[in-house]
């Protein structure tokens, strides 16, 4: 069986790493593409999910409290490449951001290249090599890794349902060999369409990029795998239409998927 | 049950200006003229994006910029490239098909919350190195950074300057034509009180101030500053920031920008370009005002 085959059984590889060594992380960088930054950036929704879960009420900021803002994302994006073109990422962990006097506790890793009909083998392998040297990175500067899964793709009208067990045994392992946490979205995406088929998570005009509610069970996810919270009753949905019942649902379905992935935490 | 969660905070907000008294050169409104008024290459394909939130919100202006080029590339008779057919209707655009990424392509380095121009380091390999599967050179690079918006002591101003011109030079080492995004001056937001005679004053600096870095640096000022301000001038009723934070763009200042670019870039009259993303909601009449904006603001400004 080749490398690539494996992942596509059916019989799931269990994560070795379940939860963060911090489990109150305050600082975050994401190294990222567009799944991320639409929809005004899932960066932004974390940070505003932290501090409607913490009922902080906020007033505006002045300038010289920001260095005392406790909980803060940071992202660095760009599109469609390889999690290489970020090169050496050292200078982005250890550097003090825009008014941050904390260190970063958590690195979040989130990249689409592996996700092509032709991906090979040796990509597979390369790619794995690149993300243990980032994970490595991240520890040699006191940053805990994690990475993303992402979901299966819709294609002509159909969920590309053994893409689901690739990209889920793929990030596992991904997150295995280098000892980082995988965020199970792809998780949390194939439970949640499953469950409710009517109800899009992505874009009508791609089938590939987050909608609105996609973005927000993205962050939602993230937000339950980073502190094993159930986020159910977070009265937060950006400035969206979004109903009660959708945002109880997603809240679920995130929090349920990170139980389902995590299993005995 | 509405959300009770305020999105203009902590995020989205500018924060309180520096107080120190601004450069008076950059106080006059007798405004300092760009040296440098069009691109070298008038027809880039390649654009490296080093910028913020104001270029990544709604989508991304690096994506409406390929979109709209191919939009009115599709206009042309005479024109050769790709075209797309979706149920029997040519379509201008399509987001779906990556293939003709080889020829216009916008390469993207944003950086979340708002960090400084001198963030992105070392740029040689992002101007010189392959990018996924585009073989061309980087013809431009476009910085937008809006940290000087709220840093505006002579300090900071000549430290950032010298980000500016570091950046340029490590363009032109690179063959690559740089060009710089002037900020523009936020309005009120939603339910704000508070004082707010500055923002009058903003526009004067913003605009001024980087001229002065494109001109010290020979690099191309994209005016946004002076669209968005001819915008509320004519048309203060019809919002293209987004209320909740005065700052960023909605959906209409997206597509306002993108044509500003767009024009700024090729030089090629915007109006009759039927180029409005999937948003169905903005009208020829309104698409028609916005092109208008954009055309006429940059030429006010490079004449």
């Amino acid at each position: 069986m080749t490398e690539i085959q494996k992942y596509f059984n059916n019989s799931f590889i269990q994560p070795k790493v379940k939860q963060l060594t911090n489990n109150h992380p305050k600082q975050f960088v994401f190294f990222a593409n567009s799944h991320i930054y639409y929809n005004n950036s899932v960066h932004n929704h974390l940070n505003f999910i932290i501090y409607s879960w913490l009922g902080k009420k906020i007033k505006y900021i002045k300038d010289e409290d920001k260095k005392n803002l406790e909980y803060f994302v940071n992202s660095a994006f760009f599109n469609r490449q390889p999690i290489t073109v970020f090169g050496d990422i050292t200078d982005r962990l250890q550097k003090e951001f825009w008014n941050r006097i904390f260190n970063i506790d958590v690195a979040m890793f989130q990249c689409t290249y592996l996700y092509h009909s032709t991906i090979r083998n040796s990509q597979i392998q390369e790619h794995i090599e690149y993300y243990s040297k980032a994970f490595n990175t991240c520890r040699e500067n006191n940053v805990v890794p994690t990475v993303m899964m992402p979901s299966e793709k819709l294609v002509d009208g159909k969920w590309v349902e053994k893409d689901y067990y690739y990209l889920r045994n793929l990030f596992t392992d991904i997150g295995n060999k280098g000892d980082a946490l995988v965020i199970p979205v792809g998780v949390a995406y194939h439970n949640f369409r499953k469950k409710y088929p009517d109800t899009p998570l992505l874009n009508d005009w791609d089938n590939n990029h987050p909608n609105q509610l996609g973005t927000l069970l993205t962050s939602y996810t993230i937000f339950s795998a980073y502190y094993n919270i159930d986020p159910t009753g977070i009265d937060y949905r950006y400035n969206w239409d979004i109903s009660d019942e959708q945002l109880n649902a997603i809240q679920t379905e995130a929090y349920n998927a990170c139980k389902e992935y995590y299993l005995d935490k | 049950m509405p959300s009770t969660f305020n999105p203009a905070l902590p995020k989205g907000g500018t924060g309180p200006i520096s107080k120190d008294t601004i450069p008076i050169k950059y106080t006059t409104n007798d405004f300092i003229k760009p040296k440098r008024k069009t691109l070298d290459d008038m027809h880039p394909k390649q654009i490296a994006y080093f910028a913020t939130s104001h270029i990544y919100y709604n989508n991304s202006i690096h994506n409406h910029l390929k979109w709209l080029t191919y939009t009115w590339l599709n206009q042309s008779e005479d024109f050769e490239g790709r075209q797309w057919v979706k149920h029997g209707d040519r379509k201008p655009f399509n987001p779906q098909d990556e293939s003709y990424i080889e020829e216009y392509y916008g390469r993207v380095w944003f950086w979340g919350n708002s960090q400084p121009i001198m963030w992105h380091g070392d740029l040689t390999e992002r101007l010189s190195g392959k990018f996924g599967p585009a073989d061309w050179p980087v013809d431009v690079a476009l910085f937008q950074c809006n940290y000087l918006y709220n840093k505006r002591t002579i300090l900071d101003i000549n430290e950032h300057k010298e980000y500016y011109m570091n950046a340029f030079e490590q363009c032109r080492q690179n063959n690559v034509e740089p060009t710089v995004f002037m900020h523009a001056e936020r309005i009120k937001r939603k339910n704000e009180i508070g004082d707010h005679e500055h923002l009058g004053r903003d526009y004067t600096y913003l605009r001024n101030l980087w001229t002065d870095i494109a001109n010290l640096g020979d690099a191309l000022v994209i005016p946004w500053g002076v669209c968005v301000h001819n915008w509320y001038e004519k048309y203060p009723e019809i919002g293209i920031l987004n209320p909740w934070c005065g700052n960023h763009p909605n959906n209409l200042g997206t597509i306002l920008m993108n044509y500003t670019i767009f024009y700024t870039y090729y030089r090629v009259d915007p109006r009759s370009i039927d180029y409005t993303y999937i948003w169905d909601d903005i009208d020829k009449d309104t698409l028609l005002k916005l092109q208008t904006i954009a055309k006429e603001s940059v030429d006010e400004y490079f004449a």
